[in-house]
């Protein structure tokens, strides 16, 4: 045949989000490694590739090679990548490019971070606020919910929206994670919950934010199709920005771009999609990338939601794990966790069983501050 | 480190003079200092100090903050400013209290620190009508 080869997800590993002490690292990302292993019915020694996530507690100069070490690979390639909360998905896509282009087999992609237990909150705040402008916004006392408190005014005022509609995504994520096993969180909460939730950075309050979580998660992808084909399908990238001080007027047009691209190169529009999984750092986060994908139409990512079209029963079943906001955040692993589920329900192995028995699936995800953006389109061959 | 507390008046700190670099070939103006123009490259670039003068495009009250802002320990105001001047980004600031989106401010640095914060001051009767969110 001519062309790139193709390039499948053949398994996934997801551990339990939450409080995992004295779990390390390195211990959370061999428990996801060896559960992706197993599912693809694959064993260390077909592994030629490896790409890992950084981790902020144990930050090593050279995280693949001490992973490699620590579970017991020797891969032909392998580096770790940084790029924020799209790290996940930017490995995903690497992982492809490298099967296309022959230089991997089998590559296993896997991140992992006690952020949790292996560091105060406040040092995860003031690490994580580097991603804003060291000299020109982090000497303000701004973080990353300050931020992305900025951008939510902003996406309420643009729209008329209210801090009760972004309060629905929370819902929808919580009520999804308090059926997944392993969820940091296990209790559904209602809008008033929501609404009662102590402020972090107006209008964000507690339960518009992600926890800070244990865990970690890795994916398998490879030249050869299981069972049931998933082929990373399109991928597609978007840069316009670090800081949210020189964000474009437009400020998810990397959103956007990178959506675009990977529907192109998929040969799909954001209608075909009947499955995704979308970043969800905040309610907003998720209300502006839905929309900025093409799920949603600018300002209805809120109405969507109370209209059950991203429930589980829904046109297109979002965040089945109960995403960032409900399953839990420890960085890297974080991000990958929707791409597991999305797999999962396309491949028919969810917990859930097969709620979503699309074809069709968009995984989106953005590091910084509406940053950096990759996205990734998987289809179900027949 | 520079200890000269800011001027203040009437017990509110008053923003300095912003410094602006504009790049002679392209026209970019920004506050970044780089020695070159992040527009074009370019390295003729020229100086100057100005009372800058904007309008708040986002803000919010930081609760939850890992140590004490700028003004005092939280709950205190942050915004976004545009400038009213072609500018190549736009500035964050601390504000002395909540300002709504579409208020009219002077900022600047507060104090004289190499990375000093921003301190956005509204315009005397310069708030806009209470939005409705």
């Amino acid at each position: 045949m001519s062309g790139p080869r193709p390039a499948f997800v053949v398994g996934a590993g997801l551990t339990p989000f939450g409080d995992r002490a004295p779990r390390t690292t390195l211990d959370l990302m061999a428990d996801a490694a060896e559960a992706a292993l197993a599912d693809a019915h694959l064993s260390r020694g077909d592994v030629d590739g490896l790409l890992v996530g950084y981790s902020t507690t144990f930050p090593h100069l050279m995280l693949s090679t001490a992973f490699a070490e620590h579970f017991g690979l020797a891969p032909r390639y392998g580096h770790g990548i940084q790029l924020g909360g799209a790290t996940g998905l930017a490995m995903v896509a690497a992982a492809r490019h490298l099967v296309a282009a022959g230089a991997s087999d089998t590559v296993l992609v896997v991140a992992g971070e006690n952020r949790r237990t292996g560091a105060s909150v406040d040092t995860v705040l003031s690490t994580l606020a580097q991603v804003g402008d060291p000299v020109h916004e982090v000497p303000n006392g701004a973080n990353v919910p300050a931020y992305y408190a900025l951008l939510a005014a902003r996406y309420l005022h643009d729209h008329g929206l209210s801090e009760r509609d972004l309060a629905g995504l929370a819902v929808l994520m919580r009520a999804h994670a308090a059926r997944y096993p392993g969820a940091h969180f296990h209790e559904p909460v209602t809008v008033a919950d929501v609404m009662a939730s102590r402020p972090i950075a107006t209008p964000l309050k507690r339960l518009d934010c992600c926890p800070i979580s244990d865990g970690a998660a890795a994916i398998v992808v490879s030249a050869e199709p299981a069972a049931v084909p998933v082929r990373i399908a399109g991928t597609g990238q978007g840069h316009t920005h670090q800081s949210l001080s020189h964000a474009p007027d437009d400020v998810a047009r990397g959103a956007r771009l990178s959506a675009a691209s990977a529907f192109e190169e998929a040969g799909v529009t954001s209608d075909d999609v009947g499955l995704a999984g979308v970043y969800d750092s905040f309610t907003v986060t998720l209300a502006m990338l839905l929309e900025a994908t093409g799920l949603s139409r600018a300002g209805r990512a809120p109405v969507d939601v109370s209209d059950g079209r991203y429930a589980a029963d829904g046109r297109v079943p979002l965040n089945l794990h109960g995403g960032l906001l409900g399953y839990g955040h420890p960085g890297v692993a974080g991000g990958m966790a929707h791409a597991v589920e999305v797999f999962r329900q396309m491949a028919g192995r969810s917990p859930l069983g097969s709620l979503a028995p699309a074809d069709v699936a968009l995984i989106h995800a953005d590091g910084g501050v509406l940053s950096s953006h990759v996205s990734v389109v998987l289809k179900r061959d027949p | 480190m520079n200890t000269t507390p800011p001027p203040t008046t009437g017990g509110i700190p008053e923003p300095g003079k912003l410094t602006i670099t504009t790049c002679r070939t392209c026209g970019l103006s920004s506050q970044l200092t780089r020695g070159f123009c992040p527009g074009c490259g370019g390295r003729d670039l020229v100086r100057d100090g100005v009372a800058a003068t904007g309008t708040v495009v986002a803000a919010t009250v930081v609760h939850r903050a890992a140590g004490e802002g700028p003004l005092g320990p939280p709950p205190f105001a942050l915004v976004l400013v545009a400038l009213d001047r072609p500018f190549a980004n736009r500035l964050m600031a601390v504000a002395p209290r909540p300002l709504a989106i579409g208020t009219p401010v002077h900022v600047g640095p507060l104090g004289a620190a190499a990375a000093a914060p921003y301190l956005a001051i509204p315009e005397p009767d310069g708030d806009p009508a209470p939005s409705a969110s």
